[in-house]
C-alpha cells in the first residue's frame, strides 16, 4: 500500500500544482482598462487642463437640469401648463407654479444634486491641486489662477444653493462624511470670503483664455448678487457693499450693446455686456435646447427650417406678457399672434396648427391644466436667437451675469438706501438700460424720479431679464414671491426656500429640514 | 384512489407469479444466467447484478443478458438499475432468471447532481429537484429553461414574449437581489457560470436545481439565487445510437387588441367633437405588421462506445421566425463529447466541446406598439407604391410602422463556445484527483442600419445611419478536486472532497457609427462611406457618428471542501464550505467564507416503520447555509476611477471669444466605494421526502424555507455632499423571502395498455424588503419603473415586496369626468389637491403562488401530456390602457374599443384605477404522440410522431397582452424615459404573445 502511495505522489503534487495555473495573484487586485485611476492622473498638461475644465463643463447642465425650472417656474414669469391633457412629469410643473411642491419632488432633488455635483467636481480638482506639483508643466493658465477660478465656480454654486435651499452644509473636500447643516449666515460668510480672497488671482476680460471663465468682473458680479440679497439671506442689508462691488464691474471693460438682443444671439460671444456665460455649442457643448423647450414644432419647421420637434413646454404667463408695452422692442422676444412663414416662392403663408386651422398664438392660456386646449396658447420665448437650420442643441452661450443686470441692481441699491425713492443716479442707470428699446421720442422710453417706483423697478427687471433665471430672487427681494397670481393663491412665507429633498435628508441625518416643510 | 391502488397491488402479485412460473430446476455451485428487461420487454444494458453480501457481481451486456456463478442455492441476487426499483431474487434452483424491472416512480434511486459530484436521491439532505429529458416539455423550445417550466416547485419561469430572440425570465424562491441578477447560477457539465444559450435544448439530458443555501453553498459566492445544473447527453456503451428529431412550428396570436377600425374611428371623432384626420382607408395595422411564421428544427445525434470509450456527437439546427414581419433566429449548434479510460482504467479522461452560432434579426418592438397607435383611416402605402407617411402630425407621432420594419435593420451574429477537458485519476481505491480546464468564449457582432427612407432619418435629416458593435467575453476556468470515498464497518459511508477553483473573465468590445450615406446599398458594411464622419460644417447633424471601445476584467478564486456522511443511509449529514475571493470587491473585503450544513433522518429505515404498508419511504431533512451573490457586483466599483465626461458632447471652453478650443473634461466617473462587500444570504430549509403506498405510487416532497439576504448591493442615493455623483454602488439593507414548496408525483393508474402519471408542483413565496439602510448608507424608497417620462409606478421600499406598485388611490370621477383620488384623510379630491404624501402602495407585482400540473398518459402506442401552469396573487399594470383608453388621446393615436366603455377624457394619470389582478391559469402545453411499432425493421429502432400546442388557453382577468410577464426587476439606465418592472406591460413596447403549434418526429436508428 505504502509503495503505491509513494509512486503516485509526484502525480498528486503535479495535479495540485495546477492549482496555481494563473491563479497565484491571491490579492485579486483589479486592473483597469477603460478608465484612469486618480493615482496615475495629472501627469501632463493635457490631463491637468482636462481636470480643470470639468467643473465648468458640468455647468452645461444648468438649463436642462432643475435650475431653470426652480428659478423660473416658481414665479409669475414662466409656466409649463398641462396642454391638451398632456401632463409632463407627474404634475411637477403645476406644483411649482402653485407653490405646492413637497420634499419628494424630483426636480428639487435634481437641483440639489446638480449644485452639489458641481461643488464636488470643484472640490475634487482643488484637492488634487493641493497634492500635485505642476511646476515643470507649461500650462496655458497659471495654477494659482486655475485654483482661484474653480473656487469661484464653487462659490457660485454655493450662492445658488444658499439662495435655493437656505441652510446647507459647507463642504470643501470629497469624502467628508455626514456634513452638518450650517446657518445661512455662515454660508454667506464663507461665500463672501472665498470671493474676496480669490479675486486677486483671477484674470480679467481680455486676458488669455478668459471667455466663459471666472474673471475679476465675474467675481464682483457674483459678490454684488450676494450683497444685494444679503438682507434676504442673513437679515442684514449690505446695499453699500453691493454698490461698490458693482462699481468694480462698471469700471471694467463692458458696455451695453446697442440692441437688447445682442447678448442672446447665436454668436453672442461678441456681446460687450455679457460678464459670465456658459459657452454652448451644437456639437462640442450640448444641452442648451432653449428653442426646443419653448417653441411649437410647426413654427420651428416652417419658420426656422429645423429638423427637430419643438415641445412648446414653456410659455410666459399672460400677466407677465402684458408688462411689455407695444413700442418696447423687447416685446419681439415673444411669439404671439397669427403665425406665418415665407414659402419657397417668397410668399407669406400661414402656419397650420395640428388641428387643421391657421395657427394664432394667444398670450392668454385657458387654464393651467387643460384637457382640450393649450397647444397654441401662451407667448413663446425666442429671447435666445433661433438659428435657421440649427439643431436642438443651440450654439448661443447661456448668459449668467451681464452688465444690464448690474446696472439695474445698482439702481435698486441706491433706491433702497433712499428709502425706496428713486434718485437721479438710479433713474439714469435704469434709463440707460431701457432707452435702447424705444424710439428716441417715445414718451415711455425714460423714467423720472417720480415714476420709477420700486414696483416699477421690479417690472423693468422682469422685462429686461426675462428667462435669465433671476426672477425668483427678485420676487423674494421685492416681497412679492408669496403673492397670488394666475392659478396660484397666496403661499406661505416658508416657500421662499425649497425643502431639502427627502432622500438627501435620509442619506445624511446631520442635515436639518427647512422650517415649514 | 383506493381502487387504483388495489389494481396496482394486483399487478404486483401477477408479476411475482410470473417470476415463479419462469423459474427452473437448479443445482448447487451453479451457473446462473438470464436477461434483464423493462416492462416493455426492451433489454436493459448495464444493469447491476450482485450476489447479496458478496463482491460477486456482473453487469448485463448489450442484450440485457448476464451470467454469474453462485456457490449456494440460497444466494440472493440483487438487480439494480438507475430509475428502476431494485429487485431481490432468491436463486434457489433456477439456472435461468429473466428479470423484468419496474420503473421506480418515486425516483429514489435517481442520481442527483450536487455540484462537483453526485449523490443518490435517497441520501440527499438539501432541497434539490431533478428533471430528466423524459419529463421535459416538448414543442417549440427556444430557451432551455422552458423545458422545465412548471416542473420544479419554487422555480418560476416566464416566457415574456413569443419573440424568437427573447429568453425566458426565471427566478428561484423569489427575488435574490435588488440590483439586477436574480437568476440562478448556471452550471453546464460541471462548468460554472455558463450561458444557457450555449447548449441546444435537445442535447440536454437532465436539469438539477439546487434550491436551498445548504445545497448551493458549494458554489459559494454565486449561489444566492440558487444553482441550475445542466447535464448534456453523453454516449453509452453499446451499439451506435443514431437519433434524428425534427419539428415544424407555427404561431397564432392569442390575444389581439381591439383597436378602433376606420368606421369606429370616424364615429368616435364625430361623437366627441374631434377633427377626424381621415385619409379614407380602412387599415388593420396589426395585421400589416404580423405574419404567419414557420419555424423548424432539426437535430441529429450519434453516440455509442464500449466499456473504455464513449462518445456523443450532435448537430442541431434551429430556425425560428417571429410573428412580426422581420424577426428571426437561425441557430446552429455542434457538440462533441468523448469519455475514455486509460492506465488500467484508473485515468478517466473527458472532453467536451460545444459551439452555438446564432444569426438574429431583431424584432422592432416600437413598431409593433406603433401598429396599435396608427390612425386606421391611413393607408400603408400611397397609390404610387411609396410609404404613406405623415410628418405633419404633432411630434411625428403617426409614423408608419410597416415602413419602419422595412427601413430599419437590426441584427447580430453571435457565437458561444464552451470547451472542457477533465482528467480524473484514481490514485487509490476511493481516492480520486481531478483537474479540469474550461474555456467559454461568447462573441457578439451587431449591426444596425436605418435607411435614408426611414421616417425619422428624413425628419432629422440624418440621411441613413449605420452602426456596428462587437463584444467578446472570454472566461478561463481551472478547477482541481481531490475526493475520497469510503465505507467503514459497512455502516459509515463517507465522501470527502477538497478543491480549488480559479476563474477569470475578460470582457471587451468596440462600436462605431456614422450617418449621411448617399445610398442604402451598404447597410452597415461600409461605415466609412457615411458623409457625417468628416463633415464639420456647423449645424450639420452628426448624431450618428460615434466610436467607442472598452475592456474589463473580473477574477474569482476559491478553496472549497465537502463532507457527505451517512450511517446506514439512515442518518445523513452534509457539510460544505467555500472560501472565496473576488476582484470586484473592496480591497479589505475581497475574501469571505460561505458554508452549508444539512442533515437528514430516513425515518422509514427505523424498525417501527420497516413494515409499514403506507409509508415506503420517509425522510426528514433540514439545512442552513450562507451564500453570496457575486453577479450583483460590477467591476471597478470600489476604485477611484477617472474618465472623460460625457463622451465629447460636454466639453470645456478654453480661449478668447470665438477663437478658443474645446477640451474634453476628465472627472471622477463614480463615487468609489472601497468598503464594498458581498451580498450574503442566510437560509434555513426544512423538508420532507416521502414515498407512499405499495410500489410507492405516490411520492413527493415538501419544503419550508426562510432566506434573509443581507448587505443588499445596489445603486443607492449617495450622501451628496460630500460625495460627487448622485448614486453610489453600495451595500445597504436586507430582504427576506420565505415560502413553502410542495411536489407530488403519482402513478394514478396503470395496466397493460394504459398508464396515467401526474405530477404537481406548488410554491408560495413571500418577499419583503426589510430595510434599505445600513450603517454606511441611509437609504429611502427608490422609484424604479416608469411608464412614461416622469411617471413612476413601482418602488423599492422597506416593508414592501420588490417592485411594489405605488401611486394615487382612485376614488371615482367628478360629474365633469375628472379624476378623483383619495387624499391622506380618505377624502375624494381632484388631482391638483393630491401630493406625493397621498400616494399609497398598491400591491405586489411578483406572483406569490406558482403552480404546475403535468399529466402523462400512455395508451398503447399513444402518449399524451397536458401541462397546466398558474401564477396567482399578484398585480399587473397594462401601460397601454393609460393612453389607449383615454379619449383625449384621440388626436395622437388610435384607441382601444374598451375606451368607449368608461370614457376617460382627462390627463393620463397613473393610479390604482390601472392596477389589475394578474393571476392566471394557463393550459400551457398539450402533446399527443404516437410511437410506431418497429419490430420488423432492422434499421429503425423506433419512430415517434407528435403534435404539441403551447400557450393554448389563458384564464385571467388581466386586460393586457399576456399576464405572464417579467418576474424580475432589472435596473435600467436612470436617464432613460421609461423602464419596465415585473408585471408591467409597457406602453411603448409590444410583442404579441402567441400560441404555438408543432408537429414533430423523432427516430432512433
Amino acid at each position: 500500500m505504502k509503495y503505491i502511495y509513494m509512486s503516485r505522489l509526484p502525480l498528486i503534487l503535479s495535479l495540485m500544482g495546477l492549482c496555481c495555473l494563473g491563479g497565484c495573484d491571491m490579492d485579486l487586485e483589479e486592473e483597469v482598462y477603460s478608465a484612469e485611476t486618480s493615482e496615475n492622473f495629472y501627469q501632463n498638461e493635457d490631463q491637468v487642463m482636462a481636470a480643470y475644465v470639468m467643473p465648468y463643463a458640468f455647468m452645461q447642465n444648468l438649463y436642462d437640469g432643475g435650475h431653470f425650472s426652480l428659478q423660473e417656474l416658481s414665479t409669475d414669469e414662466v409656466v409649463a401648463p398641462t396642454r391638451n391633457g398632456y401632463e409632463d412629469q407627474n404634475g411637477a410643473w403645476v406644483r411649482l407654479h402653485r407653490h405646492t411642491w413637497t420634499s419628494s419632488d424630483v426636480w428639487i432633488l435634481y437641483e440639489w444634486q446638480n449644485l452639489f455635483q458641481a461643488i464636488g467636481y470643484s472640490n475634487y480638482f482643488l484637492g488634487a491641486m493641493e497634492e500635485q506639483d505642476l511646476s515643470g508643466m507649461d500650462l496655458p493658465i497659471a495654477k494659482e489662477r486655475m485654483i482661484a477660478e474653480i473656487k469661484l465656480v464653487r462659490a457660485l454654486h454655493y450662492y445658488w444653493a444658499l439662495s435655493t435651499f437656505g441652510n446647507i452644509p459647507i463642504v470643501t473636500s470629497v469624502g467628508e462624511s455626514s456634513p452638518a447643516t450650517r446657518s445661512r449666515q455662515e454660508v454667506f460668510e464663507f461665500i463672501e470670503q472665498e470671493i474676496l480672497e480669490n479675486i486677486p488671482q483671477l484674470g480679467e476680460k481680455g486676458d488669455a483664455n478668459w471667455y466663459g471663465h471666472f474673471t475679476k468682473s465675474a467675481a464682483y458680479a457674483l459678490l454684488a448678487k450676494l450683497y444685494i440679497n444679503a438682507d434676504v439671506f442673513t437679515g442684514t442689508p449690505r446695499w453699500e457693499d453691493a454698490i461698490s462691488a458693482i462699481d468694480n464691474v462698471l469700471g471694467a471693460n463692458y458696455s451695453l450693446d446697442s440692441d437688447w438682443s445682442t447678448p442672446f444671439l447665436v454668436n453672442n460671444e461678441n456681446s460687450n455686456e455679457n460678464i459670465l456665460v456658459v459657452p454652448f455649442d451644437a456639437s462640442n457643448a450640448t444641452g442648451f435646447n432653449f428653442a426646443e423647450q419653448n417653441l411649437h414644432e410647426e413654427i420651428l419647421f416652417a419658420k426656422y427650417n429645423v429638423e427637430y420637434y419643438g415641445w412648446h413646454k414653456y410659455s410666459t404667463q399672460e400677466s407677465f406678457f402684458n408688462l411689455f408695452a407695444e413700442n418696447d422692442e423687447r416685446i419681439e422676444q415673444w411669439v404671439v399672434g397669427p403665425q406665418t412663414f415665407i414659402n419657397e416662392d417668397g410668399e407669406e403663408e400661414p402656419i397650420w396648427s395640428w388641428y387643421g386651422y391657421e395657427m394664432v398664438v394667444t398670450p392668454q392660456i385657458t387654464a393651467l391644466q387643460s384637457d382640450d386646449t393649450g397647444w397654441d396658447e401662451g407667448a413663446m420665448s425666442i429671447k435666445y436667437e433661433v438659428e435657421v437650420g440649427g439643431l436642438s442643441n443651440m450654439s448661443n452661450d447661456m448668459v449668467l451675469f451681464r452688465l444690464a443686470d448690474m446696472m439695474l441692481l445698482k439702481a435698486e441699491a441706491l433706491m433702497r438706501l433712499a428709502g425706496g425713492e428713486a434718485t437721479s443716479e438710479a433713474v439714469d442707470l435704469v434709463n440707460q438700460v431701457r432707452a435702447r428699446n424705444f424710439e428716441a421720442d417715445a414718451e415711455n422710453a425714460q423714467y423720472t424720479t417720480s415714476n420709477l417706483t420700486m414696483d416699477e423697478l421690479l417690472d423693468e427687471r422682469g422685462r429686461e431679464l426675462a428667462y435669465e433665471m433671476h426672477r425668483r430672487e427678485d420676487l423674494i427681494r421685492f416681497g412679492k414671491f408669496n403673492d397670488e397670481w394666475w392659478e396660484k393663491s397666496a403661499s406661505a412665507e416658508h416657500r421662499q426656500l425649497f425643502p431639502i429633498p427627502a432622500t438627501v435628508l435620509t442619506a445624511n441625518p446631520e442635515l436639518e429640514q427647512n422650517p415649514g416643510y | 384512489m383506493k381502487i387504483i391502488s388495489k389494481k396496482i397491488k394486483k399487478l404486483k402479485w401477477l408479476f411475482c407469479l410470473f417470476i415463479v412460473l419462469v423459474s427452473q430446476q437448479a443445482i448447487s455451485q451453479q451457473q446462473v444466467s438470464g436477461t434483464v428487461s423493462d416492462t416493455e420487454g426492451i433489454p436493459i444494458v448495464g444493469a447491476n447484478v450482485l450476489v447479496e453480501g458478496t463482491n460477486n457481481g456482473t453487469m448485463t451486456d448489450f442484450d440485457g443478458s448476464f451470467e454469474l456463478e453462485v456457490s449456494e442455492n440460497d444466494a440472493v441476487l440483487v438487480i439494480s438499475y438507475l430509475g428502476y426499483l431494485r429487485q431481490r431474487i432468491t436463486v434457489g434452483n433456477q439456472g435461468n432468471i429473466d428479470v423484468v424491472m419496474e420503473e421506480d416512480v418515486s425516483s429514489l434511486e435517481e442520481v442527483v447532481l450536487i455540484g462537483y459530484g453526485s449523490q443518490s436521491r435517497e441520501t440527499v439532505t438539501g432541497a434539490i429537484s431533478t428533471v430528466s429529458a423524459d419529463d421535459f416539455n416538448s414543442g417549440m423550445i427556444n430557451d432551455p429553461m422552458t423545458l422545465i417550466s412548471g416542473k420544479v416547485a419554487g422555480l418560476s419561469t416566464s416566457n415574456p414574449s413569443s419573440d424568437p430572440n427573447a429568453t425566458a425570465d426565471f427566478s428561484l424562491r423569489g427575488p435574490a437581489t435588488i440590483s439586477g441578477n436574480s437568476q440562478p447560477l448556471i452550471v453546464i457539465d460541471g462548468v460554472p457560470g455558463g450561458d444557457l444559450q450555449t447548449v441546444a435544448p435537445s442535447n440536454i439530458a437532465s436539469i438539477d436545481v439546487l434550491k436551498d443555501a445548504s445545497a448551493a453553498a458549494i458554489y459559494g459566492s454565486r449561489a444566492t439565487a440558487g444553482v441550475i445544473i445542466i447535464a448534456t447527453k453523453k454516449g453509452t456503451p453499446g451499439e451506435v445510437q443514431i437519433n434524428y428529431n425534427s419539428y415544424v412550428s407555427t404561431d397564432v396570436v392569442t390575444n389581439k387588441y381591439d383597436v378602433l377600425d376606420a368606421a369606429q374611428y370616424r364615429q368616435v371623432g364625430n361623437d366627441y367633437g374631434f377633427a377626424v384626420d381621415d385619409a379614407g382607408a380602412d387599415t388593420d395595422w396589426f395585421d400589416e405588421v404580423t405574419r404567419t411564421p414557420i419555424s423548424h428544427v432539426h437535430n441529429l445525434s450519434v453516440s455509442g462506445g464500449n466499456e473504455k470509450t464513449t462518445y456523443y456527437a450532435g448537430i442541431n439546427y434551429r430556425n425560428f421566425q417571429g410573428i412580426d414581419l422581420i424577426s428571426e433566429r437561425e441557430s446552429l449548434n455542434g457538440t462533441f463529447k468523448l469519455n475514455t479510460k486509460a492506465l488500467q482504467d484508473k485515468l478517466d479522461f473527458s472532453f467536451m466541446l460545444t459551439n452555438s452560432h446564432d444569426n438574429r434579426d431583431f424584432a422592432n418592438y416600437g413598431s409593433l406598439a406603433q401598429s396599435l397607435k396608427m390612425n386606421p383611416t391611413f393607408p400603408v402605402k400611397n397609390p404610387d407604391g411609396s410609404w404613406y407617411q405623415r410628418p405633419d402630425i404633432q411630434f411625428g407621432l403617426q409614423w408608419n410602422p410597416v415602413a419602419s420594419m422595412y427601413t430599419t435593420t437590426n441584427n447580430s451574429k453571435e457565437s458561444r463556445l464552451l470547451g472542457n477537458i477533465k482528467v480524473d485519476y484514481a490514485i487509490l481505491d476511493g481516492l480520486d484527483a481531478s483537474v479540469s480546464y474550461s474555456l467559454m468564449k461568447n462573441s457578439f457582432l451587431g449591426g444596425s442600419y436605418s435607411s435614408r427612407e426611414d421616417f425619422f432619418q428624413q425628419q432629422q435629416g440624418v440621411g441613413g445611419q449605420a452602426s456596428r458593435s462587437q463584444d467578446l467575453t472570454t472566461t478561463n476556468i481551472v478547477e482541481t478536486t481531490l475526493g475520497y470515498g469510503t465505507t467503514i464497518d459497512d455502516d459509515h459511508n463517507m465522501d470527502v472532497l477538497a478543491g480549488y477553483s480559479y476563474q477569470n473573465t475578460f470582457n471587451e468590445g468596440f462600436s462605431a457609427g456614422n450617418n449621411s450615406f448617399n445610398t442604402d446599398a451598404f447597410l452597415y458594411y461600409n461605415l466609412g462611406a457615411g458623409g457625417a464622419l468628416n463633415n464639420f460644417t456647423p449645424n450639420f447633424n452628426r448624431s450618428g457618428v460615434f466610436v467607442g471601445s472598452y475592456g474589463s476584467e473580473r477574477t474569482l478564486a476559491a478553496f472549497f471542501g465537502r463532507i457527505i456522511y451517512d450511517y446506514r443511509k439512515k442518518y445523513l449529514l452534509n457539510l460544505s464550505i467555500r472560501r472565496e475571493g473576488a476582484s470586484v470587491l473592496g480591497r479589505d473585503n475581497k475574501w469571505d467564507t460561505f458554508s452549508g450544513i444539512s442533515a437528514g433522518w430516513v425515518a422509514s429505515k427505523e424498525e417501527f416503520l420497516q413494515d409499514n404498508e403506507l409509508i415506503q419511504y420517509l425522510k426528514l431533512r433540514g439545512g442552513y447555509g450562507v451564500t453570496g451573490n457575486q453577479e450583483s457586483l460590477s467591476p471597478y466599483q470600489s476604485l477611484a476611477t477617472l474618465g472623460p465626461y460625457f463622451g465629447g458632447s460636454h466639453n470645456g471652453y478654453l480661449g478668447e471669444p470665438g477663437s478658443g478650443s474645446w477640451i474634453q473634461p476628465y472627472g471622477p466617473s463614480i463615487n468609489p466605494n472601497p468598503a464594498l462587500q458581498w451580498e450574503t444570504k442566510k437560509e434555513l430549509n426544512i423538508g420532507l421526502d416521502f414515498a407512499l403506498f405499495q410500489s410507492s405510487w405516490l411520492s413527493g416532497s415538501m419544503d419550508y424555507y426562510h432566506r434573509k439576504i443581507e448587505n443588499l448591493v445596489g445603486n443607492y442615493t449617495a450622501q451628496v455632499p460630500s460625495l460627487i455623483l448622485p448614486e453610489i454602488f453600495a451595500n445597504a439593507g436586507s430582504m427576506v423571502n420565505k415560502g413553502f414548496e410542495l411536489a407530488l408525483n403519482a402513478q394514478l393508474y396503470k395496466n397493460d395498455t394504459f398508464r396515467w402519471n401526474t405530477s404537481f408542483v406548488a410554491a408560495f413565496n413571500e418577499n419583503e424588503i426589510v430595510s434599505i439602510t445600513s450603517d454606511q448608507f441611509k437609504g429611502s424608497a427608490q422609484d424604479i419603473t416608469r411608464v412614461t417620462e416622469g411617471v413612476n409606478i413601482q418602488r423599492l421600499a422597506s416593508g414592501q415586496p420588490v417592485a411594489a406598485f405605488y401611486g394615487r388611490v382612485f376614488a371615482g370621477f367628478t360629474e365633469e369626468g375628472d379624476w378623483l383620488f383619495q387624499n391622506q384623510e380618505g377624502e375624494a379630491v381632484v388631482d391638483s389637491e393630491i401630493g406625493e404624501d397621498d400616494f399609497r402602495y398598491l400591491g405586489n407585482s411578483i406572483p406569490k403562488y406558482s403552480l404546475g400540473l403535468t399529466n402523462n398518459f400512455n395508451f398503447g402506442n399513444f402518449d399524451a401530456t397536458v401541462l397546466v401552469r398558474s401564477a396567482l396573487a399578484f398585480h399587473a399594470v397594462n401601460g397601454k390602457r393609460m393612453f389607449h383608453e383615454n379619449i383625449s388621446y384621440y388626436s395622437r393615436q388610435n384607441l382601444f374599443e374598451s375606451a368607449l366603455d368608461e370614457p376617460i377624457q382627462n390627463s393620463p394619470l397613473f393610479s390604482s384605477y390601472y392596477i389589475e389582478n394578474g393571476s392566471y391559469v394557463k393550459l400551457d402545453n398539450v402533446t399527443v404522440g404516437y410511437t410506431f411499432p418497429m419490430e420488423n425493421t432492422d434499421y429503425i429502432k423506433s419512430i415517434r410522431v407528435y403534435v404539441t400546442g403551447t400557450n393554448l388557453l389563458t384564464f385571467t382577468d388581466f386586460s393586457g397582452n399576456d399576464p405572464e410577464m417579467g418576474i424580475n426587476y432589472y435596473p435600467s439606465d436612470p436617464e432613460s424615459e421609461v423602464s419596465n418592472g415585473p408585471s408591467v406591460e409597457p406602453y411603448y413596447d409590444y410583442y404579441p404573445r402567441t400560441s404555438t403549434f408543432t408537429i414533430g418526429l423523432s427516430a432512433n436508428f
